[in-house]
């Protein structure tokens, strides 16, 4: 579904279009042309502030208000879910300073901006995905210091991650790392992904769509270009695991190939799980249901 | 006659010149097609050259130009605010693909702790096609499906292999835009490993 | 269910945002008069300016209405509202000894040129809660008004020299050794480390008071080797000039109202084979507001420090990363927003290593059987 919403004059009166001014755009469309040009490589930006909290999106936004344009079709996700109240938030300030066209619909999108999960359905050359990022740095793990970061990643040298995985499955059997999985791009940078699940990190490699990541706070912009090679980390012998929803479904579609999120309810505590993302979940039950007609 | 442009809309034209030339940065060999902007530049700078520097240069930036005139410095410091350097500082640099620059070896290819400092050049050809006429390239690395050629009229070899030893150490290296009279565009990131195939003199 | 929230999520926002309104208004009091802030409150107004980063006292005394009071919250819509400022001028230098002081003392010395003026300070007054504050009316600020005969200017002399000045003549003050490298805009680019003098000090200058203030202590407390004093603390106006293209001679716009301290310290830091000296922690912000002019005196002289096991408040990058209270509060405030997918994650991971260590001791409680 696609709901149109022309610019009114009341609507953009005192707004530049896209709210940032010019100058501040094309710093960011600089950097985020440096961040293609060297995939995985975080590019420090100004990042200067928006009515919105750090920590909140101003990273995702400031990309987004930067590459948006009156055609676009814009959908916000947050968790996976288009109603999220912060999602909620994000596309009223994006409406209300461009006017675009919006949708729940992946698959019809131009731009998605999303918070902590990539959309099930696969995205197309045509489409462009703005990760939202709290910390950029994949290396944060083992080193709180931003010099001595940005040291190892000009020269390559991961090794302190490796031993922060091996100590891991020395000390527990398996690695703590849920989401936030370090992944190496294009055979050089480590990433942190942001906040995705391990689920969705597949859905980066090789992929068709461009993906843009943007951290506010940090003031940090990283790329990862289409039909780029992406690899989480793993050891022959442990490898890389998704999480396991084996045995499990979403009570809403039925569906048992998505991202799911378990939902304790009701006075007996029992669990039930729901797809976290919700346009697409939406379909399938809109699918299953004529299915049944 | 005016230096200063007023029919290009710094705001709607530059947005869409810049998300095809993103399409193009994160699709090394993808022609792109620019719309024609409204911009009347100088003999030696196309319209959608001007169009591209308008759209990424500002006060905050420097910018250098080979061949290097009076006139083509004003007009892009007039309608761009941004301030001309020399060559080996410049961070945008315009350039006439048909000449020989051996100076090209002397642009910042930024170092190890800020590789996003390495420059970006502009450069104007006459023709990009996939399959035509001119230097033929070969293309793969991030963003490139497999293997994708082009082929650049009017870009002098010396150039190109310039360009190929500033970015011999990744993630150190240059970026290139390149346009050609039509309004085509290509992008060559300093990712993509390029192979040259046909030697011409220029 | 969490997916009707579709438009629930909007209506939740509208509602929210109405129920502040409503907790600010439902009191019988007289709506707030955005003048009765600046001028009853200037000092929260000033701190606003400080943190906000942007001189404005109207602006701040309306968004400290607008947040009820909350600080940073005050803070977080000065900065976004400055964002939105075109950049036109980049001011002169201003001369701190062209200040028209309201209030100027120095711990360091007992006599200085000039005078300890005072000014207005609690410093020296009891406190006790004043509950004649109560019943405070027009009338009785009238009367005491019309009682007080002020006149400020009138008994102060225009302008008073600098106490370091005292020192620099004696060659006892060496200047900082990263003085110099230019002048940045800390909004225009990210800072990188180690950091330009001009950008330490404008990220100082725009930090929150009560993170500066923590920090400060940490090290006059121990973690640190400094042992500061106070050269000099002068509040009071100075005039702000800028070049201006139509003008050969420099253009005045106005005078700024800030707080200076000049922290002296000895450097032990320097060239050994020369003899001691002190040097300088500078501090300077928004306003009347001395906690934080202090402090950043001192953090700017603990942040010189080349000690290979730096103390938190000797941490360049520790320091200016964690001062600023609109990032700090939006990230500490950012785990309100929802995080159940990565927390989804997190729970796997946790299940599956418990499922590890069950399968590893049921061996052993085998055994035991």
């Amino acid at each position: 579904m696609l709901q149109q919403q022309k610019t009114s004059g009341d609507q953009t009166r005192g707004y530049n279009f896209a709210f940032l001014d010019e100058n501040t755009k094309r710093e960011i469309r600089r950097k985020v042309l440096k961040a293609v040009a060297i995939p995985g490589y975080q590019v420090p930006f100004a990042s200067p502030e928006l009515p919105i909290a750090r920590g909140w999106g101003t990273g995702g936004i400031q990309i987004t208000m930067s590459i948006i344009g009156p055609d676009d079709v814009l959908k916000v996700i947050d968790q996976g879910c288009d109603g999220g109240v912060n999602a909620v938030n994000i596309r009223n300030l994006l409406v209300k300073t461009t006017g675009v066209a919006t949708t729940f619909d992946t698959t019809v999108a131009t731009i998605v901006q999303t918070r902590h999960r990539i959309p099930e359905e696969k995205m197309r050359a045509d489409q462009i995905l703005v990760l939202q990022v709290p910390i950029p740095e994949p290396l944060r793990y083992v080193e709180p210091s931003e010099v001595k970061t940005r040291e190892m990643h000009g020269e390559m040298d991961y090794s302190r991650m490796w031993v922060f995985l091996y100590e891991n499955i020395v000390k527990w059997g398996e690695i703590t790392i849920g989401a936030r999985y370090p992944s190496l791009v294009n055979g050089r940078y480590l990433i942190d992904p942001s906040p995705i699940p391990r689920w969705d990190v597949p859905k980066l490699d090789n992929a068709d769509t461009l993906y843009l990541f943007g951290a506010g706070r940090e003031k940090r912009i990283y790329a990862v270009p289409p039909h780029t090679k992406v690899q989480p980390l793993e050891f022959d012998d442990f490898k890389f695991r998704v999480e396991d929803f084996t045995g499990h479904s979403c009570t809403r579609c039925g569906a048992s190939h998505t991202y799911l999120n378990e939902i304790t309810g009701g006075g007996n505590g029992q669990k039930s799980y729901a797809c976290s993302d919700s346009s697409y979940c939406d379909k399938l039950r809109q699918a299953r249901k004529e299915g049944t007609d | 006659m005016t230096l200063l442009e007023s029919g290009f809309n710094k705001v709607f034209d530059t947005q869409r010149i810049y998300r095809l030339t993103l399409d193009a940065m994160a699709r090394p060999g993808k022609i792109v097609v620019l719309p024609q902007p409204e911009l009347y530049p100088p003999e030696g700078i196309t319209p959608y050259t001007a169009g591209v520097a308008f759209t990424l240069l500002d006060s905050e930036t420097s910018f250098a130009l080979l061949p290097d005139s009076d006139l083509s410095r004003q007009y892009i410091c007039l309608n761009s605010g941004s301030r001309a350097e020399e060559l080996s500082r410049a961070q945008f640099v315009i350039l006439d693909g048909r000449d020989d620059f051996p100076a090209l070896t002397d642009l910042c290819r930024g170092d190890l702790l800020y590789p996003e400092r390495g420059a970006t050049l502009i450069v104007m050809v006459d023709t990009i096609s996939e399959q035509g006429e001119g230097l033929r390239l070969t293309l793969r690395g991030p963003g490139v499906d497999g293997v994708r050629t082009l082929a650049l009229k009017g870009l002098c070899p010396a150039n190109m292999h310039c360009v190929q030893e500033l970015n011999r150490e990744f993630p150190l290296g240059v970026d290139l835009i390149l346009t050609d009279q039509k309004g085509a565009l290509a992008a060559l990131p300093r990712s993509c490993a390029v192979e040259l195939n046909v030697e011409v003199d220029c | 269910m969490g997916y009707v929230a579709v438009s629930g999520g909007s209506e939740a926002i509208l509602k929210a945002e109405e129920l502040v309104a409503y907790f600010r208004l439902k009191g019988d009091s007289a709506p707030l008069e955005v003048s009765q802030i600046k001028e009853q409150q200037r000092l929260a107004v000033d701190k606003v300016m400080g943190e906000g980063a942007l001189y404005a006292p109207t602006i701040a005394a309306l968004a400290l209405k607008q947040a009820e009071g909350d600080n940073i919250e005050a803070s977080f819509i000065v900065r976004a509202y400055r964002a939105t400022q075109p950049r036109r001028y980049v001011s002169l230098p201003a001369d701190t000894g062209e200040m028209k002081i309201i209030r100027r003392i120095s711990g360091a010395f007992q006599d200085i040129p000039g005078g300890q003026i005072l000014g207005p300070t609690r410093d020296y007054t009891q406190r006790l809660v004043n509950f004649s504050l109560l019943h405070e009316d027009q009338d009785s600020v009238r009367n005491f008004l019309t009682g007080l005969d002020v006149q400020m200017s009138a008994q102060l002399p225009d302008t008073f020299p600098k106490v370091v000045e005292l020192l620099r003549r004696e060659g006892l003050l060496v200047e900082p050794s990263d003085a110099g490298g230019g002048l940045c805009d800390i909004t225009r680019e990210s800072i990188s480390f180690p950091c330009r003098r001009s950008a330490k000090l404008q990220s100082l200058a725009r930090g929150e008071t009560g993170a500066m203030m923590a920090l400060a202590y940490s090290s006059i407390r121990g973690y640190g080797d400094i042992h500061p004093y106070l050269g000099e603390l002068r509040v009071g106006t100075v005039p702000l000039r800028i070049n201006h293209p139509g003008s050969s001679e420099p253009v005045y716009v106005d005078r700024i109202l800030v707080t200076e301290a000049e922290i002296i310290a000895r450097y032990d830091e320097g060239d050994k084979s020369g003899k001691p000296q002190l040097t300088l922690g500078y501090g300077l912000c928004f306003g009347h507001n001395e906690l934080k002019a202090i402090s950043m005196g001192i953090l700017d002289r603990t942040l010189l420090s080349r000690s290979p096991h730096k103390a938190p408040a000797e941490d360049e990058e520790f320091v200016l990363y964690h001062i600023d209270g609109i990032e700090s509060s939006g990230f500490v405030a950012h785990w309100k927003l929802p995080h159940y997918v990565t927390f989804q994650s997190t729970l796997d991971r946790l299940r599956r290593t418990r499922r590890l260590k069950e399968d590893e001791d049921a061996p052993a409680a085998e055994d035991k059987r």
